[in-house]
């Protein structure tokens, strides 16, 4: 069960996502720390992590920093590309949005989308707000909701 | 995973360097005791050397080799010279050192002696005696000085002193004749040091005319001189050194001295008299130590109080730590890891420390208690010690590892 959560799954949670003591750069490594199929899939860890943040539109200089210095739409972003890192088959987010103001909600999303790849990658996104519902595929209701 | 151990250890830095700072101390405290104590053994077991038996009047062994050797206590009977004539005619034995005490110059114990001491006394296993300067007495009014006695009275070869009647400082003076200084002894780090050397007739001689314990009659209107020197040869002594041409005959030896019949004195062997000191020192060394090893083992608690507490901190990471897939035994792992990084760092500083403490220290304690510890950084056997105390860490690990594996089975992000 944890190999394959390891290998196959990024996750991305609603909130304090990072670990404390650990700058941007070492947060967004943990993606590979406990899967050697994923590691195998990077080259240049390095490089990788800068292209991603691009990508999410992260400042190189913000890898640096530990996660009390950045915004919690920053945070989230590092946890993307932790996530992302390696390829998993599938990225389930957790509400990812919801410390977001709309703005940088809807900013974040199409960023999500864009660095990851349709072809080989499923997102599975949990979320209350109907704004985002444009951008994926398919949707399910849960509970009470019409 | 080390680095992730090391950084998160990084971030809570206070609590962990306080924990390293007791184990540390608790660590160097077993560490520094037991030099201290391995070094005063040492200095006590090489105090003598070359001397086969210690002959004296029948009673305790260890309180004969306390007033003979290490001048602790005072001399209770005498033992006749006529005796130890008869003594030295076993042909087993090849020679025989007198030694009379009593007196005392200015604190430090006078012992008269023949030449010969120098000679077959020996310090530190079978290092032999050497003069700094001068050479031995040949005189009756002549002395040699230990390095140490030289040293603190500031005495010259050639300078004259008076002898003290008595261990006291307080004792009356034999101020009515003087000693020549002829020689001063290299330091040996015994209580050779700490002696003033005269010959048998010299002593003898300012004793004339004492009886129990007050003067009666002054030298100063004798002249010595015109005293045969063979007739000043005293009749009785404190105790004599004896050397035997071969160990094998040690006991052989031993057992005919301690049946001469017609004086009631024995012989002793003086590293068989330092273990029976020894063992009586041990038990409350294995106090000592009993205590020390509680301390380390208060310090471990400390530690692993530390990581517990720690625990709840941490729920946040560990979570993220499991979400991305590390398993509960390396999350378990990772607590232990930090335990042995704890460990391997007080028992490094430990190390140091006691390094830089006997370092420093070493000149004290050689002026104070005698005692000449080495520098080193490590024995075998502390090694060992220390690795029980790695292992013990460890162990008490267990717990707070045990609670993360049990956690993180089943804690979500929530709470």
């Amino acid at each position: 069960m944890d190999s394959l959560r390891a290998d196959h799954i990024g996750m991305i949670f609603q909130s304090l996502n990072l670990i404390p003591y650990l700058s941007g750069f070492n947060n967004a490594q943990l993606g590979l720390q406990f899967s050697s199929k994923r590691r195998s899939r990077v080259d240049d860890i390095h490089q990788e992590i800068k292209t991603l943040a691009q990508k999410l539109g992260l400042t190189p200089a913000l890898l640096h920093q530990k996660p009390h210095e950045m915004s919690i739409g920053q945070q989230q972003r590092i946890a993307v590309i932790r996530a992302m890192l390696g390829g998993p088959d599938l990225i389930l987010a957790d509400e990812p949005t919801s410390a977001l103001d709309p703005a940088a909600t809807r900013q974040f999303m199409m960023q999500l989308n864009t660095s990851i790849d349709p072809n080989s990658q499923a997102v599975i996104v949990v979320s209350h707000n109907p704004e985002i519902i444009p951008l994926f595929d398919r949707m399910i209701f849960i509970g009470e909701h019409q | 995973m080390i680095r992730i151990t090391a950084m998160s250890m990084r971030s809570r830095l206070i609590p962990i360097a306080l924990v390293i700072i007791a184990l540390t101390t608790s660590m160097a405290l077993l560490l520094a005791v037991d030099r201290i104590k391995q070094a005063s053994q040492k200095g006590f077991n090489e105090s003598l050397g070359g001397v086969d038996l210690v002959v004296g009047p029948r009673g305790s062994g260890l309180e004969l080799i306390l007033y003979t050797v290490f001048h602790l206590g005072n001399p209770t009977n005498n033992i006749t010279t006529k005796t130890l004539t008869d003594i030295a005619a076993n042909s087993a034995i090849e020679w025989v050192v007198p030694i009379a005490l009593g007196d005392s110059h200015r604190g430090f114990r006078v012992i008269s002696t023949t030449n010969n001491y120098f000679d077959r006394i020996k310090f530190a296993g079978d290092k032999p005696l050497s003069f700094a300067e001068g050479s031995a007495f040949a005189e009756m009014n002549e002395v040699v000085l230990g390095s140490d006695v030289a040293k603190d009275l500031r005495y010259k070869i050639g300078s004259s002193i008076f002898v003290t009647h008595g261990s006291e400082s307080l004792g009356k003076l034999h101020d009515d004749f003087a000693f020549q200084i002829t020689g001063i002894l290299n330091p040996t780090g015994t209580p050779t040091d700490k002696a003033v050397f005269l010959s048998l007739e010299g002593y003898e001689l300012i004793h004339l005319g004492w009886a129990s314990g007050s003067q009666t009659l002054s030298l100063k209107n004798l002249d010595s001189n015109t005293i045969p020197r063979e007739r000043l040869y005293p009749k009785t002594v404190t105790a004599a050194y004896v050397g035997l041409a071969s160990k094998l005959s040690l006991f052989k030896v031993s057992r005919s001295i301690n049946d001469y019949d017609e004086e009631a004195i024995s012989a002793v062997i003086p590293g068989v008299e330092l273990a029976k000191l020894w063992s009586i020192v041990g038990t409350v060394d294995s106090v000592f130590k009993l205590m020390n090893w509680l301390i380390i083992g208060i310090s471990l608690i400390g530690m692993v109080t530390m990581t517990i507490t720690g625990l709840d901190s941490r729920t946040r990471e560990m979570t993220i730590l499991r979400a991305l897939g590390a398993t509960p035994s390396k999350l378990a792992g990772m607590v232990m890891m930090e335990t042995a990084l704890i460990s391997v760092a007080s028992i490094s500083f430990a190390i140091g420390l006691v390094r830089l403490l006997t370092w420093g220290t070493a000149d004290i304690l050689w002026q104070w208690a005698a005692i000449r510890i080495e520098l080193s950084w490590i024995a075998a056997d502390e090694l060992l010690t220390l690795w029980i105390i790695v292992v013990a860490g460890l162990i008490t690990s267990l717990i707070p590892a045990g609670m993360v594996y049990k956690r993180s089975l089943y804690q979500g992000f929530s709470n």
